[in-house]
């Protein structure tokens, strides 16, 4: 069994982006569900469980922080891991991630490398996929 | 914050778009054709510790559905790449602004705020005043024009 995945991102070319570039990964995935925003990430997360929520910083309707707030404060959530993947740079930004509970950050534009770096810590951490 | 020039925004340009599209862009040779129709991109951030701006993208709509295509492995002409075409350069537009800031920020604590994208349609007359505006840049970029600049505006 692989990784489940949520892309958040109101840019749906990033989010193909994001899944084309997690494809060339080689990670083991199963599937990779998407949402344009925070809250219809959270809708998203009531038909589906993932490991990880990767979400763009800025969006509307829900931002990124908010988001890792409403799913760290939902213990039936708090296992999943969240990374902010966007296009601002960090700076002080990463002390209120790491407050929201974001457990990783990447700067766009990512390569495939950046991506399985940021990847596979955070899935290490949580669990080893058995794959098939 | 280091003060915003057209060498810095075209650095961030041409790394997002390798980095995104797998596009190289090359100069122009004298004076780039008007595009039929093209859109304007524009960014804005403010900054508590630094100058607050504005960068500004303006192409052709055949080059939003070029990008759309290289970025999603999408064939060109079909309805999908038509659709993606402006959120592709709207994406181009804020990985360029997020480099460009990057590159400004000089002490890790400063952090700009970037808005969100916007967008207006160039009809060709103003495709020739955006690009005949000073600190305007414009290359090639899949054998499409793109101009681009960054500004310095009003705190």
């Amino acid at each position: 069994m692989g990784y489940s995945i949520l892309l958040v991102d109101d840019s749906a070319t990033t989010r193909g982006l994001i899944k084309r570039t997690l494809m060339l990964t080689g990670l083991p995935i199963d599937n990779i569900y998407e949402a344009g925003h925070g809250k219809e990430a959270l809708e998203k997360l009531r038909d589906h469980t993932v490991d990880l929520i990767l979400a763009d910083l800025h969006m509307p309707e829900m931002n990124g922080i908010e988001l890792a707030s409403a799913v760290l404060a939902n213990p039936t959530m708090a296992p999943i891991q969240i990374a902010i993947i966007s296009a601002e740079p960090s700076g002080a930004r990463l002390m209120e991630l790491r407050r929201a509970g974001v457990k990783g950050y990447l700067r766009k534009p990512c390569s495939p490398e950046a991506l399985r770096d940021l990847v596979v810590p955070l899935m290490e951490n949580r669990h080893a996929p058995s794959v098939a | 914050m280091r003060p915003a020039s057209p060498e810095i925004l075209l650095e961030a340009l041409a790394e997002a778009l390798e980095t995104m599209a797998f596009v190289s862009p090359e100069p122009v040779d004298g004076q780039a054709p008007t595009p039929s129709a093209a859109d304007c991109i524009s960014i804005r951030w403010t900054s508590k510790t630094g100058q607050p701006g504005e960068v500004q993208l303006a192409t052709s709509c055949a080059f939003g559905e070029a990008l759309a295509c290289n970025i999603l492995a999408l064939d060109p002409g079909t309805p999908e790449a038509a659709q993606r075409a402006v959120d592709a350069l709207q994406e181009l537009c804020n990985v360029t602004t997020g480099g460009l800031l990057a590159r400004l920020c000089e002490n890790p604590e400063e952090t700009p705020d970037m808005g969100l994208p916007s967008l207006k349609p160039l009809s060709p007359t103003e495709w020739e005043e955006f690009v005949a505006r000073p600190q305007t840049t414009v290359i090639w970029a899949e054998g499409h024009p793109l101009a681009f600049r960054v500004e310095e505006t009003a705190a």
